[in-house]
């Protein structure tokens, strides 16, 4: 046999021998965890994350229906390309990942944002819908390596975020973003069980907004009020902005936080891990002025962050099991430069416990199970319109999936979930006296949204298949459907966005594992 | 290990949250109605008068009824720019038995203030002092300066202004002075001496006089100065009817050639008027050097006497920073040599600078402000609360077709009785399409 051909069938048998491996991550809901766990804290890459994992994603997603938050998008579609990787080289472990996801939403409103931060109070926004086109790439990279022997583990990660988000009706938005982040960790074992380790992340980033009109009777007209473009500022007010030259303005976000690992290691395959982190982000939302001689800021929103994550990870040949307690705290703040003082308070509390437990068997068939609870609180106050709104929530959820290997390295799965969400608590004050449109069109719809229970169940299936040198293949489809449970609350205001039953979203995705 | 973890963890849950409140607060609006009546020796009750407020954030209105010392307080308004507005009626009888002064109808006084910034800094007592104007026999009714679409309809030159006969006997228009009244055009401009209110502080204008009144409250300041001709007998106008000044009386709705030898031909001839049939004219060309050339002279329709202009034709400002004054003057006065002012710059005006004319408010019969639709655009207000203590709009703004027009109050032996009680913003409604003559 010439040794080239030898060659070519050993490397063959490689890539097909990684190709199983790398695809294991997808049928294992246990081991998947411990994955995306390491690839937030890089420190952990070297023990917790299989090397050689490589895959490629194709994803279409659609989403569609009414049962949205009022700033949401009734339909959306996106089309995701995904690549990651991890291998070894020498002694360090390398991880890199590529992700480009192209979506238009058919009807956003009452929000010309890049979505990346959520709870941010001040943006533009319109009665009438825009379709809404985004363009996100994300580069992530980590790399990690002990230092000392197999000791003093060191690690550093980098991610880079580049979005440009644009609407194509009046009127019309312009936002681009951008993201970096830096995440260097060290770690020292203690005694061979006891890993204690400290990070920190620093991270910048910007969005750009502007707004503009195309049709220029819009920019005249207040009769045509669903055109108005308006400035919310806060969660009360909504002021007219609407002259020729808009107001552009820059959104410049800073953050650094601390972090605290303890892991203790029973076993190579038993381990207790512990994830605090600490520290703040601030945006400065600010106009830069013509002459490049300085800038005018309007407000500056700070988000106190605290978070912990327990997990316990197990893994034997028969079992493995994923067990985790989480918290995490967002204390929002907006600085009003015009009001001169505190003027919105955004806190969001989540805590929750998830379990994921994986049974393999030994006639090929892998089962999934996963059970979970969370409690969700988010208040918002504006003190300028003396509104004070909070709502908490528990989410039950739990799923189970089967993997059945079949011949010639072919394998199906399938999964099944469910989930139910019920409001525990709620407050509402806004006074009517001064109830203005941001009242009508967001804030009451919000808080019907955030009110409601609902249920949902989600359908799982995947087909692997080896193709070229053998590398798995899959074609996985999933499905999921969110329904309202009740009706909503009731406010005695004048209600416009009331949000609808319910919701489906699915996709499609063509993975390549090798 | 695992138990001393947990326990980290739940201590955590109940370490980080704190109860978080905003420090900025909402504001009070306190507010003292008290009437002007300088050395009259009587007074009117203060008690339940209404004050309204709208938020121009939000459009919203607010109102509240004062107590017996004409006192009252909006509580917990968000901080922003509010129109502040009192409009009251005393009855006949009541006016009567405290003055003294027969009078057959309701007297009607006026406080306003305009864009009025409310926040923590700015909260003391606002005082409204109630004056009440002439309640007028000449009316401005409508006024269409927004003109119509740049492309489809007839751009700026279908402008007109219309005045009403609100009386029930015959008046004659001879004689009668329009006025587009001026004042400061932009916000960002710091050129200028301003008073308080933001308006322009024409007690710094060049060579400005002292002897006849205060320049900035008894005075208002003509950009466009017409007069109606005739011999005092000429134009008679009977009850509940109206004359209209065209800038150009042309049937606007169909093509015609300008002075250029151009024709024109309008592509939607409903966005715009046929005023071939308006009473008067503003007819520019005999004297300007080079007039509109849409400035075309209709024989069949006499021309306005013009004291005073700005550019090439009658050109209302159609995004609205604008007004109309109207009066008449007895036989003692000259209008034509009344003295006339440069805007009250901080530099010494050039000796070729514009001047306006002085018009003492005494003379006004009528007048009414406009202001762009869109409320960060406004300006401070050029006439007082005695003149007209709100302001009119057309919603939809400059080139839109619409006109503002004074609403009907009655009908009385089918005679349309208008409504004037000195606030444009109450006695005025608009046109969606201008229409001379029409009544809303």
């Amino acid at each position: 046999m010439p040794a080239s051909l030898l060659f070519a069938q050993t490397n063959d048998e490689t890539s097909k021998a990684q190709s199983l491996i790398s695809k294991s991550y997808s049928v294992d809901s246990a081991l998947i965890q411990l994955y995306q766990f390491s690839k937030e804290n890089p420190l952990f890459m070297e023990k917790m994350m299989q090397n050689k994992f490589n895959n490629l994603t194709i994803k279409y997603d659609l989403n569609k229906g009414h049962y949205i938050p009022v700033q949401g998008a009734s339909k959306l579609q996106a089309l995701t390309l995904f690549s990651e990787g991890k291998t070894t080289l020498e002694r360090f472990h390398l991880y890199g990942a590529f992700n480009y996801q192209r979506s238009t939403e058919d009807s956003t409103r009452w929000a010309h944002q890049s979505r990346f931060s959520n709870s941010s109070p001040y943006y533009f926004g319109s009665i009438k819908n825009n379709h809404y086109e985004r363009s996100v790439y994300k580069i992530n990279a980590a790399v990690s390596r002990t230092m000392i022997g197999n000791n003093l583990p060191l690690s550093l990660g980098l991610d880079y975020r580049i979005g440009n988000h644009f609407s194509n009706n009046d009127p019309r938005g312009d936002v681009k973003d951008f993201q970096f982040n830096i995440n260097p960790a060290i770690g020292y074992h203690i005694s061979k069980p006891l890993l204690i380790g400290v990070g920190y992340q620093y991270g910048y980033g910007r969005e750009q907004i502007g707004v503009g009109y195309k049709n220029s009777s819009y920019i005249e007209n207040t009769v045509g009020e669903i055109f108005t473009n308006y400035l919310m500022s806060g969660y009360g007010g909504a002021q007219i902005v609407q002259v020729k030259n808009l107001l552009r303005y820059d959104n410049d976000q800073d953050r650094q936080y601390a972090k605290v690992f303890v892991n203790y290691a029973a076993t190579q395959n038993d381990n207790l891990i512990l994830a605090l982190k600490k520290g703040k982000e601030t945006q400065l939302f600010k106009r830069n002025l013509t002459d490049n001689v300085g800038f005018e800021e309007f407000l500056n929103y700070e988000i106190k962050h605290s978070s912990a994550d327990l997990i316990w990870h197990k893994n034997t040949d028969k079992n493995e099991i994923n067990f985790s307690l989480n918290y995490s705290y967002d204390a929002g703040a907006g600085y009003d430069y015009g009001l001169a003082g505190v003027n919105y308070i955004n806190d969001q509390e989540y805590y929750g416990l998830k379990l994921f437990y994986t049974l393999k068997g030994k006639n090929g068939l892998i089962n999934n199970l996963n059970f979970g609870i969370q409690h969700s609180e988010d208040i918002k106050r504006d003190g300028n319109y003396a509104v004070d709104i909070s709502y908490s929530r528990i989410n039950f959820n739990a799923g189970w999936g089967i993997n059945k290997q079949l011949d010639k390295e072919h394998s199906f799965g399938a999964a099944l979930s469910a989930s139910y969400s019920l409001k525990t608590s709620s407050n509402f004050y806004a006074s009517i006296e001064t109830e203005n449109i941001f009242y009508n069109y967001v804030m009451y719809p919000d808080y019907q949204f955030n009110t409601s229970n609902n249920y949902g169940i989600g359908l799982t299936a995947d087909y692997f298949f080896p193709t070229y040198k053998g590398i798995q293949t899959s074609i996985k489809v999933s499905g999921n459907y969110i329904q309202r449970v009740g009706n909503y609350i009731d406010l005695q205001r004048t209600t416009f966005n009331t949000p609808g039953k319910d919701r489906f979203s699915s996709n499609i995705s063509l993975n390549l594992y090798f | 290990m695992k138990k001393i973890l947990l326990i980290i963890v739940i201590g955590l849950l109940f370490s980080c949250k704190k109860t978080h409140q905003p420090d900025v607060l909402p504001t009070d609006l306190n507010v003292k109605v008290a009437f002007d009546l300088a050395n009259s020796g009587y007074t009117f009750p203060v008690l339940n008068i209404t004050v309204r407020i709208k938020s121009l954030t939000s459009g919203r209105y607010l109102s509240l009824t004062t107590n017996d010392k004409g006192l009252g307080t909006f509580n917990d308004l968000p901080a922003g720019r509010y129109d502040v507005d009192v409009t009251y009626a005393i009855s006949a009888a009541d006016y009567t038995s405290i003055t003294g002064i027969i009078t057959t109808k309701p007297v009607v006084f006026n406080a306003a203030e305009k864009n009025k910034l409310v926040n923590k800094d700015n909260n003391t007592l606002l005082t409204l002092n109630l004056k009440t104007g002439a309640i007028g026999n000449w009316l401005v009714k409508q006024v269409y300066y927004a003109g119509s679409d740049r492309t489809l309809g007839a751009l700026y030159r279908d402008q007109f202004i219309e005045i009403y006969n609100n009386t029930n006997e015959t008046m004659y228009a001879d004689s009668l002075y329009i006025s587009e009244i001026w004042g400061r055009q932009s916000t960002t401009n710091t050129t200028y001496n301003l008073q308080a209110n933001g308006q322009y502080d024409w007690t710094k204008s060049l060579n400005m006089t002292f002897a006849n009144g205060d320049p900035n409250t008894d005075f208002i300041y003509a950009k466009t100065l017409c007069m109606i001709p005739g011999n005092g007998t000429t134009y008679p106008v009977k009850p509940g009817q109206s004359i209209v000044l065209a800038q150009t009386a042309l049937n606007h709705k169909s093509p015609f050639t300008g002075t250029d030898g151009v024709t024109i031909s309008v592509r939607n001839p409903e966005l715009t008027v046929d005023l071939s049939k308006a009473d008067f004219e503003a007819y520019y060309g005999s004297f300007v050097p080079r007039p509109l050339d849409s400035d075309i002279d209709n024989p069949l329709v006499p021309n306005v006497d013009v004291l005073s202009y700005t550019g090439t034709d009658m050109i209302l400002d159609n995004t609205g920073r604008t007004g109309i004054a109207i009066f008449k003057v007895d036989k003692t006065q000259d209008v034509k040599n009344w003295p006339m002012y440069n805007e009250p710059s901080k530099t010494t005006p050039s000796s070729t600078a514009r001047k306006y004319y002085q018009i003492p408010s005494k003379y006004i019969i009528d007048a009414m402000e406009i202001q762009p639709n869109v409320a960060s655009s406004r300006l401070p207000k050029k006439l007082g609360a005695d003149l007209d203590a709100g302001f009119a709009f057309v919603p939809k703004g400059a080139y839109t077709s619409q006109s503002v027009i004074r609403k009907t109050e009655k009908i009385e032996n089918g005679r349309v009785i208008l409504k004037d009680t000195n606030n444009s913003t109450e006695d005025f409604d608009f046109l969606d399409v201008a229409l001379p003559k029409a009544f809303k």
